[in-house]
């Protein structure tokens, strides 16, 4: 059930500050919440405080890679649905495919994905 | 064993002759033995016959006279008349009774005298005038006379031998003499002389017989012989009637006798002939053959011995003179010229013999200048091999020789070295038992249709660098290439050569590549997302900027595209270059792809206001094709067709198969700027920009083309063009499908 009066809340996993800044501004143009926490760790912890409607992911982060953020955090029913959405560098096609089978993941490569189509990928997710 | 063709021809020859004579001598003694039985036995039925014969003869003669006599005892006018004589002894008388008696004699002159005696012997009455007044009382004739009728031989085997049939004479029934008739002996003579006619040594004897069964000849003997030979062949041969004898007569001649007794008792029948007249027929003949066979033997010694001189001798001549050749003596005795048989041989022999020694001659030099040659040669050849060895030892893969059958026959050091094997225990093994190889999907590849080595054997194929999981001996697992050739020997596969190439360190390398590149996209493509998003931001606002500020954002964007496609590119070409390309075909529909690419460039498109026609004249509807490398390489045709169309330019795109029915072709036409004839050689180069290209603003990497042809390449495929410069170019794609 959509909530309408409350924001959606969309956690950031971004070490690039440069980038987080641009999630960040743009998300919160497009009217959501949102945090930013620079590792897999540190977005376990996050999820827990609050659990967010969508969460953005690196593949590659200090700790823990993508994947396996992604397992960890499956474990608990409690976050199974949440939607993951990968922005990565990387390109591999095997990546791609892996996390498309995986329930409520996608993957995007940023620098084939405009900033603008992010942000409407993600409010088709959450909206 | 000693055979019979292994004698001396001469002695054959003899042992056949002797044969030839002998068997026919002994075949023909026996026919001799058998003919000698069988004379016999005709003489003694002959002799048998002819006594019988003449005996009966004889008894006729015999038989005849004593009826004479009884006739005459019984003639009552001779007993008229001689009792009348009696009475009266005158010559009145006396003629009367020599009447009589002429009548008698006239009727058959078989007496040579009538004779009667008185009891005294005395002559009474004789036709003979000259025995008046004899007396012939000590005749047998007479004695004998008184009693009995018989036959009294007188002069017995003489010329004169006379016989004298007397008896006793009655006149009224009383006794008065003897009468006795002197037989004309011819008779019995001419009897014989008629028998002996008929042969040359036969002979008939009438002989007295006494009592002792030994006889007395009464005619003189055919042959003269003396007396007391006579006589004693007389007494030793035992007279009986039908008697058959082989005996030495008086003349000391071998005779066939037979012996009858006539009727008159005391007088018998000899028949005899000489054994030789008898054997002379068979004589003559055994002297005949005799002789024919012993020209025979003659004239097979004579031919023996002309052939030995013409055919033996010189052939053991010659014999012995290849003995003298072989020894190196020149000197030996040939046989005579001739133009036979073996004159033609010993020609040819001489012939031979001589172009030998010629050859001979020449031989030695030839022979040391062949060595030297050889030698050299075996030298040259060392050393080539010496070279082989050491570029052998020397390469750093491992080089693996099969024979057609894929045994091991030869492994270089490397080989050595890569598989941590020795040499002996590869070699006369077959391959796939000392190099296991599996695939990537881990399972074994055995020697058969896909293994490098069958394909090169069987199949004629050279195939190389194919990539395996290989096992070193002790288990050690590590990444191998193989490169599989056959080796053709006049037109057959004789083997193969195999080079195998330890490639770990090159997998190393490309897993560290891959490793780089992976953190190299990384760190590159994190400052260019942000770029490239802080850009899209700007150009969102630009309309706060001044013009000339609206144009600098533009092309820090343009720009900012650019370094991600250089870097999409140079990511793309390092992966398939390292080899990371993994060939993985799936179901993907061609017209649904191409339809998908278009709408990436839509954009472009739109701005450049380019119409894009589609037709499809293929019938593959969907094919079974790596997805990522056909839509690169169709993404790439599409993209250079798009950038280079001037505005309101016309794309059209078009599908058909190749006449095989085994490839997709991709057409892809554009109107645009083209490519200048002195550049289209150079167009797949890495990084190559056309003149036109540059100068006309179009941005590229120099890449596209390039990654486009490696890639179709990589799946059996082919990239090609034509094109005029300010005409527009055509590409082909042909992509072999599997549907």
């Amino acid at each position: 059930m959509t909530d309408t009066t409350e924001k959606k809340f969309i956690l950031i996993v971004e070490d690039d500050n440069f980038l987080s800044d641009i999630y960040q501004n743009q998300l919160q143009q497009a009217g959501f919440e949102t945090r930013v926490v620079i590792d897999g760790q540190a977005a376990l912890v996050a999820v827990k405080e609050k659990i967010p409607n969508l969460i953005t992911l690196d593949m590659i982060m200090p700790g823990m890679n993508g994947f396996d953020f992604f397992e960890t955090l499956r474990q608990d029913k409690k976050y199974e649905d949440i939607p993951v959405m990968i922005l990565t560098n990387l390109g591999q096609e095997n990546d791609k495919k892996r996390c498309l089978e995986l329930k409520k993941c996608s993957y995007f490569v940023k620098t084939e994905i405009s900033i603008d189509d992010v942000i409407s990928k993600i409010k088709e997710q959450v909206l | 064993m000693l055979k019979f063709s292994d004698i001396k021809i001469t002695k054959q020859l003899m042992v056949f002759l002797v044969f030839f004579i002998a068997v026919p001598l002994l075949g023909l003694s026996i026919f001799f033995y058998f003919q000698t039985v069988k004379i016999i036995n005709d003489t003694k039925n002959n002799l048998s016959y002819s006594a019988t014969v003449q005996k009966s003869r004889f008894d006729n003669i015999l038989r005849d006279y004593n009826n004479r006599f009884a006739t005459i005892k019984n003639d009552t006018v001779f007993e008229e008349a001689f009792g009348y004589f009696l009475s009266l002894p005158n010559e009145e008388n006396r003629l009367k009774v020599e009447a009589v008696v002429d009548k008698q004699r006239l009727a058959d002159n078989s007496f040579l005298d009538f004779l009667i005696l008185d009891q005294n012997g005395a002559v009474i009455f004789s036709s003979d005038k000259e025995n008046a007044g004899q007396n012939y009382a000590s005749e047998a004739f007479f004695t004998a006379g008184q009693t009995a009728r018989g036959w009294h031989a007188q002069n017995l085997g003489t010329k004169e031998v006379s016989a004298y049939l007397s008896g006793p004479y009655t006149v009224n029934n009383q006794f008065s003499g003897v009468l006795a008739l002197k037989i004309n002996f011819e008779l019995f003579l001419s009897l014989r002389e008629n028998y002996q006619t008929l042969t040359k040594t036969g002979e008939i004897q009438l002989v007295e017989v006494n009592s002792k069964n030994e006889w007395l000849s009464i005619m003189p003997s055919r042959f003269t012989a003396s007396q007391s030979a006579i006589d004693q062949f007389n007494r030793q041969t035992p007279i009986s009637d039908n008697n058959f004898l082989e005996i030495s007569d008086y003349r000391g001649r071998e005779v066939f006798l037979a012996t009858c007794l006539l009727t008159e008792k005391n007088w018998g029948l000899v028949v005899k002939v000489n054994k030789n007249e008898v054997f002379l027929p068979l004589l003559l003949l055994a002297r005949s053959i005799i002789l024919i066979f012993s020209f025979l033997l003659a004239f097979g010694l004579i031919l023996i011995f002309y052939f030995y001189l013409n055919v033996t001798r010189p052939l053991v001549q010659l014999a012995l003179a290849a003995k003298s050749i072989e020894k190196g003596n020149g000197n030996y005795h040939m046989p005579a010229e001739s133009k036979n048989e073996i004159g033609v041989l010993a020609k040819a022999f001489k012939k031979m013999t001589d172009n030998l020694l010629n050859s001979n001659s020449g031989l030695e030099e030839k022979v040391y200048e062949r060595t030297l040659a050889l030698n050299k040669r075996i030298a040259q050849i060392n050393h080539e091999k010496a070279k082989d060895d050491a570029l052998l030892s020397n390469i750093g893969e491992g080089l693996i020789v099969t024979d057609k059958k894929g045994i091991i026959t030869l492994v270089n050091p490397a080989t050595v070295s890569v598989f941590k094997q020795k040499k002996e225990a590869m070699i006369g093994k077959v391959f796939s038992k000392i190099v296991f190889l599996k695939n990537s999907a881990g399972r074994s590849v055995p020697l058969a249709k896909n293994h490098p080595v069958f394909d090169a054997l069987v199949g004629a194929k050279k195939t190389a660098g194919i990539e395996f999981v290989s096992e070193r001996f002790g288990g050690e697992i590590f990444p191998v290439a193989l490169t599989a050739t056959p080796i053709v020997l006049s037109g057959r596969i004789i083997g193969s050569v195999v080079i195998v190439r330890d490639i770990t360190k090159e997998k190393e390398v490309d897993r560290m590549k891959s490793e780089f590149i992976s953190i190299a996209s990384h760190q590159l493509r994190g400052p260019i997302a942000s770029i490239k998003w802080y850009g899209e931001l700007l150009e969102k606002q630009k309309n706060v900027f001044k013009k000339e500020s609206q144009v600098f954002i533009e092309r820090i964007n343009i720009s900012t595209q650019h370094l991600i496609s250089l870097v999409d590119d140079f990511l793309n070409v390092s992966r398939i270059e390292s080899g990371g390309l993994k060939i993985e075909p799936e179901i993907i529909e061609p017209l649904v792809l191409i339809k998908n690419i278009i709408e990436v460039y839509r954009p472009e498109i739109e701005v450049k206001k380019i119409t894009v026609k589609i037709k499809n004249e293929s019938r593959f509807g969907k094919i079974l094709i790596d997805p990522e490398i056909i839509r690169e390489v169709y993404a790439n045709l599409v993209a250079n067709a798009v950038k280079y169309s001037k505005k309101h330019g016309e794309i059209l795109i078009r599908f058909f198969d190749d006449q095989a029915n085994k490839s997709l072709v991709l057409e892809v036409k554009d109107d645009g700027v083209g490519i200048a004839k002195e550049e289209q050689e150079k167009i797949f180069v890495k990084f190559f920009r056309a003149r036109n290209a540059l100068e006309g603003g179009y941005k590229g990497t120099g890449l596209g083309l390039y990654t486009a042809q490696m890639l179709a390449g990589k799946i059996s495929g082919k990239i090609w063009f034509a094109s005029e410069k300010e005409k527009g170019s055509t590409f082909w794609v042909k992509l072999p499908v599997k549907t």
